[in-house]
């Protein structure tokens, strides 16, 4: 039950620290219990899943901007707001794909593992989304669906479905 | 520094229906110029005490009572007689940031988070061990969503998403976070009545973004047994 903390300094979080964040929160592991090729494999995969996921946080992370910057209004009207389903089915693909050649590539195509790999990614999209929205927030005042959405945070979340 | 666990007062407020973590419900609804508020699609996830809003529904009304899987009884007769769609809203959860070198070490013998930002630190009162405000952090914490307990395998979890975050224009920092339930549901001997806290969260050190501002996010963690962030095995 430990909160993983995110941080950035000056800004929204880059796609490249969400991903690697939450190919981070995929490939868990202690480092002082992997040892020698075992532990440079572990490191490579944690890349190679982050870098499987950096083109699914861009493409989200703009598509929800776009939103912003063409109509908050009906952006925010939405009751689809943190859905992010629609991204996560290609998202595990190629999560899984970039496990193939290693030795826990049956570990990410377990039925039982699956659903926890799903949440995992569906929760980073729709924080992602969360973070451009409370952004716009800040950088529009006068926009009182965004500071309504940015005190209490409204839709529900999808994730792991 | 903070010690991560439930509190413990927590654990003995569930069993008295003390909190409520049900996700937000929006469903079409009838209402008769009375109580009875009906027609409804579906009464599940609304627990007695959700907060009701939508068309004419009285002022500050809550569910008193769930008659049927189609019907209940407001606290507050309704204005009109209409059908239109009706929002149900379980409690509100909030997550506290605790400041760099508190004086208190908070952890699972909190009960209530008290009076944020005033008055001195102690098991039922965050006070002025609560982060800095004025950079993005408001007093109280940021609000939570709720996302409706669910069964993983034999334990009973839930969470919260999107996870909270902070867009900060300055400084800040803060240690541990503290989740408590800003909603009233139960009555007690002293106030305050509502901030019950819920568990406490130590981040492992100090987090903080420089003068330039920036994003803060505590990602909560896999809502499923044995991780997720409220749990009952």
């Amino acid at each position: 039950m430990r909160v993983r903390v995110m941080v950035t300094e000056g800004g929204p979080h880059a796609p490249e620290t969400t991903a690697l964040e939450c190919a981070s929160a995929l490939v868990s592991f202690d480092a002082a219990q992997l040892t020698g090729s075992r532990l440079m494999a572990a490191e490579r995969l944690r890349v190679s899943i982050a870098e499987a996921l950096l083109p699914h946080h861009e493409a989200h992370g703009a598509m929800v901007r776009e939103e912003l910057s063409t109509d908050a209004a009906e952006h925010f009207a939405r009751g689809d707001l943190h859905d992010p389903s629609e991204r996560i089915d290609q998202a595990l693909a190629d999560v899984q794909a970039a496990a193939d050649a290693t030795e826990w590539a049956p570990l990410f195509r377990d039925p039982a593992t699956v659903p926890a790999l799903r949440q995992v990614i569906g929760q980073y999209l729709v924080d992602v989304a969360h973070m451009h929205r409370l952004w716009h927030a800040q950088n529009n005042p006068e926009d009182t669906a965004a500071q309504a959405y940015a005190s209490a945070p409204t839709g529900i979340a999808v994730v792991g479905a | 520094m903070a010690t991560n666990g439930i509190c413990n007062s927590f654990k003995v407020e569930v069993l008295q229906a003390a909190h409520c973590f049900n996700a937000v419900v929006s469903t079409n609804g009838t209402t008769h110029t009375n109580t009875t508020l009906d027609g409804l699609s579906s009464t599940a996830g609304i627990a007695v005490g959700a907060a009701i809003t939508g068309g004419d529904v009285g002022a500050g009304a809550v569910v008193a009572s769930v008659t049927s899987a189609s019907a209940l009884v407001m606290s507050v007769a309704a204005s009109g007689s209409t059908t239109a769609s009706r929002t149900f809203t379980s409690d509100a959860f909030k997550f506290a940031l605790v400041k760099v070198s508190p004086a208190t070490t908070f952890g699972p013998t909190m009960t209530n988070i008290g009076t944020p930002g005033t008055g001195a630190s102690s098991t039922s009162n965050l006070g002025t061990d609560e982060a800095a405000t004025g950079t993005g952090y408001s007093s109280g914490g940021i609000a939570l969503t709720n996302v409706t307990p669910a069964l993983s395998t034999t334990t009973a979890t839930t969470s919260f998403s999107p996870s909270p975050a902070l867009t900060l224009s300055g400084a800040f920092s803060c240690t541990a976070g503290i989740i408590y339930n800003n909603s009233i549901r139960l009555g007690a001997a002293a106030t305050p009545l509502g901030g019950r806290t819920v568990g406490v969260y130590d981040f492992g050190g100090t987090v903080s973004v420089g003068s330039s501002g920036g994003t803060i996010t505590f990602t909560m963690p896999v809502n499923a047994a044995g991780t997720a962030i409220i749990q009952i095995s």
